[in-house]
């Protein structure tokens, strides 16, 4: 099992927000808070994004989605694998599944 | 046999006048360090004089401390004690120049920070005001929820923060990464809780809004940090990043040793959305 390192923010039980670099490209993975559950989504959106500068990741995140070229798809939040730590990297292969599901691969 | 008596009663009485002014701190020796803060804040301007764990600034070359409270400059040593090749790379692996003067590195500097944000964290967490010196041993001067509360809990929940800090130090950990007994701590959501064994998010803070106020949901189950540890769990202080960049100070790592939860039923979070963690 190949994993990646990730940058992260919004930890609560695992990161719900955070960037991950897969052969070259740039994806952001997005489970944000809703408001009519009371509770974080089930889901990852996870969107392919521009090359990102260090003032884009240094700064709110909160705008990162308006700034992807495309959404992917959405994958469940118990089909990602992280490291131990939780903290550190992700699996790869739920990305290069999901690229294989939207015909991107 | 009354010169005996008499000897007996002078090393007792030697021993009850000087030992707690000798005494400022008990050192582990399996653990090779103190198991006890200092009870003294010596310099507020020196951010290693947060680190009350430390012995002379980490800096025995240079300081002494005869009374336990207070470093003080050791005797001048004599220059010619750091001369040749091998004093000078012992030297400058301790960033310590010809002059016997500690070399603050960029990186030293950045690691005084961080150990001074922990250690102010850890004071705040306590309810004690980190630029103010205190005398006595910190864990006796916990206010907050543990001030309101009885004699009889204060001695229970001081009993927690020592354990806790042993247990911290035995395990290796940060002292100032373990909440105070007293402390809530909070689960937002309705969900059931995790699994007993599995490592959760949670909030803690002094009270039960402050703790709310560091989770996003508008439904909390709330216990204490000594509750979860009692039942064999652990609760560790671990700061986190939101997706605004700034940093959530009251996130916590808890995990539940057995069940059932020590976390009381769902209630609502009395703290407004607006002032939650976002």
């Amino acid at each position: 099992m190949q994993y990646a390192s990730i940058q992260y923010r919004d930890f609560y039980d695992v990161p719900r927000m955070f960037i991950v670099q897969f052969n070259g490209m740039t994806y952001l993975f997005d489970c944000p808070f809703d408001e009519r559950e009371d509770e974080y989504s089930t889901h990852y959106s996870v969107f392919l994004m521009p090359p990102l500068d260090t003032a884009d990741l240094t700064g709110d995140w909160r705008q990162l989605p308006t700034m992807a070229v495309q959404l992917i798809g959405k994958v469940l939040v118990s089909d990602v694998k992280f490291d131990a730590s939780k903290r550190n990297a992700i699996s790869t292969d739920i990305i290069g599944r999901l690229l294989k599901k939207s015909g991107g691969d | 046999m009354k010169t005996q008596i008499k000897n007996l009663l002078v090393a007792i009485l030697f021993l009850l006048i000087l030992k707690p002014a000798v005494v400022s701190a008990y050192y582990d020796p399996e653990l090779g360090r103190f198991i006890q803060p200092d009870t003294v804040i010596p310099d507020l301007s020196n951010p290693q004089s947060y680190n009350r764990y430390s012995y002379v600034l980490n800096n025995p070359l240079r300081y002494t401390d005869p009374s336990g409270h207070q470093t003080t400059p050791a005797e001048a040593e004599p220059e010619r004690e750091f001369e040749g090749e091998i004093n000078r790379e012992i030297r400058e692996s301790q960033n310590i120049n010809s002059r016997g003067e500690h070399i603050v590195t960029t990186e030293q500097r950045a690691q005084d920070i961080r150990e001074l944000a922990n250690s102010a964290a850890a004071m705040r967490m306590r309810g004690l005001d980190p630029n103010k010196t205190y005398i006595g041993p910190l864990e006796t001067q916990t206010v907050g929820a543990s001030a309101k509360a009885p004699k009889a809990d204060e001695a229970a929940s001081s009993a927690i923060v020592k354990f806790d800090a042993k247990f911290a130090l035995q395990q290796g950990a940060n002292p100032a990464t373990v909440v105070p007994g007293p402390y809530a701590v909070v689960r937002g959501g309705q969900a059931p809780m995790p699994a007993a064994g599995t490592t959760f998010s949670g909030s803690m803070g002094a009270t039960v809004p402050e703790a709310a106020a560091g989770v996003p949901h508008g439904t909390i189950r709330s216990t204490t940090a000594g509750a979860v540890r009692e039942q064999g769990g652990s609760v560790v202080l671990a700061p986190e990043a939101t997706r605004s960049g700034a940093i959530n100070q009251s996130h916590v790592n808890v995990t539940e040793a057995s069940s059932p939860t020590v976390f009381g039923p769902p209630a609502p979070n009395p703290v407004p959305k607006s002032e939650r963690v976002q």
